[in-house]
């Protein structure tokens, strides 16, 4: 499979920069860390991306890549707790945004929420219901069975939902 | 079909994943349980109003300028890896030989088994030795 030629890197930014960052900042919750995550996928992007016919590499291929560089993150972050205790990671607060009123408490409230899930059910929340991957995307992304995706997915939900009613925005 | 296994499947069916058979199980479970078209209704509501919630952000702007600029890597094209190994392997040996010979020359015996086993661990051999010995070490070569 060819690699990602200079031409289609601009077009694979212009298609993925956001989608990633944003998975990243909702998996990691943590904005700078998010940035810097976002910025290093694109580089493993850059450097060994196989590219499909359209010249990208797949969705999945390059959420694979951003789950990848959160991993490496949490696998460092684990060795420098192991050495020193007292570094714990407090969540961030949610990125400012322009949207209204009641979709920005909202927004809020599912941040709050999402922190609460695991990180396996969290990260097959945000490629499922935010970025609309297909459950065989996200099997291949994650490296899980699709029975497994569909699995987190519905699990991942009620445990939002059952969060949300408690803090009144149920649906 | 149990109301639980209908919910596992409502999910999965507002994000379009169901095939057929599991599709049509579902529907006739539908036609007899008010509870779980409520229910199927609720998860098309939230679906969509919790991506509208979590999907409008833009990445920052000098992120994306940050990420545009990633510099270009250079890959040699696989025709010419060889090439590059083998000019590794004659540079390393046009680094190694001239000082081992000019000592061997010299009459130093006892540098002829040391010299060797020096080389082969990396071991502190002096600059042009250690040179060749680093440029030998092809491990984060980009080849």
């Amino acid at each position: 499979m060819a690699q990602v030629r200079d031409d289609g890197f601009a077009r694979l930014v212009e298609r993925d920069l956001d989608r990633v960052h944003r998975f990243l900042h909702g998996l990691l919750r943590d904005e700078d860390l998010a940035r810097d995550l976002t910025h290093d996928t694109f580089l493993r992007l850059r450097r060994s991306a196989p590219a499909g016919d359209d010249g990208l590499p797949t969705a999945a291929y390059v959420f694979a890549c951003a789950r990848h560089a959160a991993v490496d993150h949490w696998r460092r972050l684990r060795t420098r707790r192991d050495a020193a205790p007292h570094l714990a990671a407090d969540p961030a607060p949610p990125t400012p945004t322009d949207a209204p009123l009641h979709t920005t408490e909202l927004r809020e409230a599912l941040d709050r929420a999402l922190g609460l899930l695991d990180e396996e059910h969290r990260a097959v929340f945000l490629l499922s219901e935010v970025e609309g991957l297909r459950y065989a995307e996200i099997a291949e992304a994650l490296g899980i069975p699709p029975g497994t995706v569909a699995s987190r997915k519905h699990h991942a939900v009620q445990d939002l939902r059952r969060e949300l009613e408690r803090m009144g925005h149920a649906l | 079909m149990r109301c639980e296994d209908a919910r596992e499947l409502l999910t999965a069916r507002v994000d379009g994943e169901l095939d057929g058979v599991q599709a049509d199980a579902l529907a006739t479970h539908l036609d007899g349980c008010a509870a779980c078209r409520a229910e199927s209704a609720r998860r098309t509501r939230e679906r969509s109003a919790w991506r509208e919630a979590l999907a409008g952000d833009h990445t920052p702007d000098d992120l994306r300028r940050r990420v545009l600029a990633a510099p270009v890597p250079v890959a040699l094209p696989l025709l010419l890896r060889p090439l590059a190994w083998a000019a590794a392997a004659v540079l390393a040996v046009l680094l190694i030989a001239p000082p081992l010979l000019q000592r061997l020359g010299d009459g130093d015996a006892t540098l002829r088994p040391a010299a060797v086993t020096l080389v082969l661990d990396g071991g502190d051999v002096g600059p042009a030795t250690a040179l060749a010995t680093e440029t030998l070490n092809l491990g984060d070569s980009p080849f």
